[in-house]
């Protein structure tokens, strides 16, 4: 039972009656012809999920473990310790994320949640760190979760080296260590559907990324997973006009529009290139993309966003044939060296990396310019083209890195995007000139 | 149309004889993507007593020819059993989604229409097994399939999940079967065709055949999902 503690779980109903010390809850609901799982949310018609044996099942969340309608949700809720931190962490605030960190700290002393809308490489991380001091003082549980196991990879050392003395466990569908109670969660968006009012504070980083954007089964989870009196931390560059909607008169929208560094973002230079679809075909068509490359090698490392694995594996043979010398490869969420070869990318090893779209957040790499082949394909919506200008000049010294979308017919997407960044830089001036 | 293994829609073009008669559209199918995740076991070039795919004779089929040489079950089994049918049978009947009994329902049915029997006969789940998984995987994919199915098996013992035991352990495994007292005169002279999930040792269905052997019936054949 111990190492359930703080997680929800399914048993028979008879087994969760007897035991008093924990807290339970029927698995599903009826609701007319409907059932209603009570983990995931989701109705099913009661014929389509009936069992022979009588009672109903979630096809739905099947994938942790199945529950059905003759057992019950249960969790041993614990009272935590209050615990008053001090933050290690090396760097220091900008006085822009320390207004920020401070207005977030408010918040969530009224329990009002809130949306931070900060630009890519803002340090939003570090303006979270008081908050979670905030609500470990209280006592709370706080949980740090994002749609992307790459982002929660590259959270969870960082909170681990900001709070030493607290207890935190990484948590994803794969992970190598199995679930212990621990004051602070680091976890993927699907593992808060084990948890049933747990977290004083639960923080979305990334919150616009895929699959938890519009996945109505992950929203339940993550409302479910917050206390009554918890509140929310968004985390967004690129929030989508649904989400605003979403949140609308419910959460304090905070504005960041300058980087850790105060240098403006770099602004991306759209290129038409007629033929980039097929430019890996004739070395004619190649060129243009080979001349570009060529001048941005000499200063920075260059990531190529492709629209499809089989574009991409396509043109990864096209420039590796016509510049032999260059170190070049390729990483696509199909890859099973997927982590090691960003791990290499990041110590520059490589000339020329091509990818797809599992680059496009949540990671930074020092000294690198950017090419989008195809930014006018559907995949590169307005705020994958933000996200992925925002790889540029994240970290170190100014590389003089550029970003380069290359398309074929204009899109409103890299309109928009390109208006973003420009309104956001502008923002940006205005608060450096004003100060705080 | 909503793909029946992976709930995901795809656009399939519809056959002329599905135009004129639009009630034989299947409500779901495979999606191309996962159909290819399956192999289908070419009946012409399989061992002719197990059904393994492209093999001649087996040590498999000559160990049973020995230990049970009354019976010739000339097994035969729709998919290979490998990393998609694992992944398949896993989500089945291990995790329990119901659901899917309805991913291979149509081909299941066509196969078993061409095998000459007089009665289906799925092998049974302990009560205990059947309580906890809420259904019999081999009875909820007929029924999906729309054929007739007799329950003249009982499984008296609980043995622990076959997958959790090495070969040796299972060979070894004591009869679990019994036949139901209420239909042992009419087994007799009839021809009759097991079915199971798995055929993995051939353990299961050969301790199912014995069990039914003692009644005399005219033949006993055995048809499989994987192998």
């Amino acid at each position: 039972m111990n190492r359930q503690k703080g997680k929800q779980y399914f048993v028979l109903a008879e087994i969760a009656v007897a035991d008093k010390s924990i807290d339970s809850r029927p698995a599903m609901v009826e609701h007319g012809k409907k059932i209603i799982c009570q983990r995931c949310g989701r109705a099913h018609s009661k014929q389509s999920v009936l069992l022979p044996i009588g009672c109903y099942y979630c096809p739905t969340c099947i994938r942790y473990g199945r529950i059905t309608s003759d057992g019950q949700l249960v969790i041993q809720q614990t009272d935590l310790p209050a615990f008053d931190h001090k933050i290690v962490w090396p760097g220091v605030l900008t006085s822009f994320q320390q207004k920020i960190s401070q207005q977030l700290v408010a918040n969530c002393r009224q329990k009002k949640s809130s949306l931070v809308w900060s630009v890519t490489g803002s340090g939003k991380t570090e303006m979270i760190f008081e908050t979670i001091r905030h609500v470990r003082q209280e006592g709370g549980r706080v949980a740090i979760v994002s749609p992307r196991i790459d982002v929660c990879r590259e959270l969870f050392p960082r909170i681990q080296q900001a709070f030493p003395q607290e207890e935190s466990l990484l948590l994803y569908g794969k992970s190598e260590e199995p679930y212990r109670y621990t004051t602070i969660l680091i976890a993927t968006t699907h593992q808060l559907l084990h948890f049933y009012r747990s977290f004083q504070l639960i923080v979305v980083d990334e919150v616009d990324a895929f699959p938890y954007e519009g996945d109505a089964q992950l929203r339940y989870g993550l409302y479910n997973a917050l206390a009554e009196n918890g509140c929310l931390i968004y985390l967004s560059a690129t929030p989508s006009e649904r989400l605003l909607q979403e949140i609308r008169g419910k959460f304090a929208v905070l504005k960041m529009p300058l980087r850790f560094h105060q240098r403006p973002l770099i602004v991306p230079k759209p290129i038409h290139y007629s033929r980039w679809a097929q430019a890996y075909r004739k070395k004619r068509w190649l060129r243009p993309l080979l001349q570009h490359l060529q001048r941005l090698v000499k200063k920075n490392f260059v990531l190529v966003f492709c629209p499809s694995i089989q574009l991409m594996k396509e043109m990864e043979g096209a420039v590796r044939r016509q510049e032999a010398s260059w170190l070049i490869t390729s990483v696509s969420s199909q890859d099973e060296k997927r982590r090691e070869k960003v791990q290499s990318a990041r110590s520059q090893v490589y000339k020329v990396l091509f990818t797809t779209m599992i680059l496009e957040r949540g990671v930074t790499f020092e000294n690198v310019s950017v090419v989008v082949l195809g930014a006018n394909h559907p995949v590169f919506t307005k705020s994958a083209l933000v996200q992925i200008a925002g790889r540029v000049d994240r970290k170190g010294a100014f590389t003089e890195g550029e970003v380069i979308f290359f398309y074929d017919q204009m899109t409103e997407a890299i309109r928009q995007a390109i208006k973003e960044i420009n309104e956001m830089n502008q923002l940006a001036r205005s608060w450096l000139t004003d100060g705080v | 149309m909503e793909c029946s293994w992976c709930q995901i829609f795809f656009p399939r073009e519809v056959t002329i004889i599905e135009l004129l008669a639009p009630w034989r559209i299947p409500e779901k199918e495979l999606c191309p993507q996962c159909a290819q995740r399956f192999t289908v076991i070419d009946w012409q070039s399989c061992c002719p007593t197990c059904g393994k795919k492209d093999t001649i004779s087996c040590s498999d089929c000559l160990f049973w020819a020995k230990t049970c040489p009354m019976i010739h079950l000339q097994h035969r089994a729709l998919f290979a059993y490998d990393q998609g049918m694992k992944a398949w049978i896993h989500e089945y009947k291990l995790m329990g989604n119901y659901q899917l009994r309805e991913t291979f329902a149509a081909a299941i049915r066509q196969k078993i229409n061409n095998f000459e029997y007089d009665c289906l006969i799925p092998i049974p789940l302990s009560a205990e097994r059947y309580q906890q998984r809420g259904f019999n995987q081999v009875t909820a994919v007929l029924d999906a399939a729309g054929v007739k199915s007799q329950e003249w098996l009982d499984k008296v013992v609980d043995t622990a999940p076959q997958a959790q035991r090495s070969r040796k352990q299972r060979l070894e495994e004591a009869q679990p079967f019994a036949v139901k007292p209420d239909v042992a005169c009419e087994i007799k002279g009839k021809k009759l065709l097991l079915i199971d999930d798995v055929y993995t040792t051939g353990r299961t269905l050969y301790h199912a055949a014995e069990a039914l052997q003692t009644f005399a019936p005219q033949s006993i054949r055995s048809f499989s999902f994987a192998r």
